[in-house]
Order: C-alpha cells, then structure tokens, then sequence
C-alpha cells in the first residue's frame, strides 16, 4: 500500500478537509478536492434520497488502480478517493476525490481523472427514492 | 466444477439471495447458469476474483464469481 494513497468506502458523513489534509504535501502546490453529492432531481424526477451500496473489497482495488493510473498519468505526489454506502440525504457527499500535484494543471486533471474513473469502473450502486417507490440508477 | 457466484445490486434484490452456486468452466458459463436463476440483462459485467474479467476466462477450482450490474457510484 502506498503510502500516498489512500481509499476508503464508509457510512460515516465524508469530509472535504480529511481529504485536503490527507493529500497536503510540502512539496505540492496544487491540491484540487471534488465533492459529489447527492441532487434533488434526476432525469426529471424529483429526489428525496439515495442508498449507496458497494463490492467493498472489489471497489477499494479499483479505487488504488485508478490512484496509481492517475499518479502516474499525471505525477502526482498524493491521491485520495473516499466514497460513501447506506442511505444520504439531499446535499451530502457521496464522494470525495483528492489529487496533489507540484503545480495546478497537474491537480485539477489527475482530480478530474480520478472521479471519472471511480464512476465508470467502481462496483457501487444506487437506489434513488421518489415520493412513492425508488428506482436502481443504470438498470438497463 | 461448482462455482460461487455472488450477486449485487438489483441482481441480487431481484434473486433475494447475495450468493448461487453454479456449475461452470468459464465466466461466461457461470453468467449463463446463473439465468436459470434470475434474468440478467445484457449490461452486467463478470468479475472473477474482485477482478473485471472477459466472459471466455477459464475457471479455476475456489474461483468465485461476481455478476456487477452498471455501475453507478458518485
């Protein structure tokens, strides 16, 4: 494990300062955090919750293969990619992506990077609840 | 050989089981024994071992298998 990587998957509330901090680095001057969090509306319908599930394990190896892609694609000097499971409501963060770099560019596109590929390749799922029933997002 | 497959999402919603028990040689096969038990659509993806894996993946003896439906973190 790589001592700047690190990932998480939890039920607790997420915190854009945990990752600030876990990425600061005296030698990055640049560190881009995202937050993605949880929108009332979502094609057309109206939101009240979400419930996150995850393959935890799977999802934690993906997570440090999309760090150690992103640190080397863009030489980054410390990633962190958190995500969220159970039920949240509207406005809090689902996920937490940080990326530090010696300079911005670097930062902002390896972040970039990061919740990009959390979203396309991250075992997790979610169940969007209407005013009468929930719907899984993606189910095709 | 016996395979474990385990089930996530609406899968396993749908099945109201996490885990089945399938014979199959490759991932492949154990997504298609798997339908005798639940309808899966063309979308879902195999992972062998914590591991996105192609459908012609040979089995091995403890290997398990896990059907992921889309994703939809974030």
């Amino acid at each position: 494990m790589n001592a700047n990587t690190r990932v998480l998957i939890t039920r607790r509330p997420l915190s854009v300062e945990a990752a600030r901090r876990a990425v600061a680095r005296p030698d990055c001057g640049g560190i881009c955090v995202f937050a993605g969090t949880v929108r009332n509306r979502n094609e057309g319908r109206r939101v009240s919750k979400i419930r996150y599930s995850a393959f935890e394990s799977m999802a934690l190896r993906q997570f440090r293969a999309i760090a150690a892609e992103a640190r080397k694609k863009f030489g980054l000097r410390a990633v962190y990619i958190a995500h969220r499971v159970g039920l949240l409501k509207l406005g809090e963060a689902s996920v937490v992506c940080a990326a530090a770099s010696p300079h911005r560019a670097e930062a902002f596109a390896g972040c970039r990077r990061l919740i990009e590929r959390v979203k396309k390749l991250a075992p997790i799922w979610k169940e969007e609840f209407h005013g009468r029933g929930k719907t899984w997002v993606n189910r095709a | 050989m016996k395979v474990k497959v385990r089930l996530f999402g609406f899968l396993a919603e749908e099945a109201g089981k996490r885990e089945i028990s399938v014979e199959a040689e490759t991932a492949g096969d154990a997504l298609e024994a798997a339908k005798s038990v639940i309808s899966i659509p063309r979308s879902v993806r195999i992972a062998v071992n914590e591991e996105y894996a192609p459908s012609k993946r040979a089995l091995r003896s403890g290997d398990v298998v896990s059907l992921i439906p889309p994703v939809a973190g974030g």
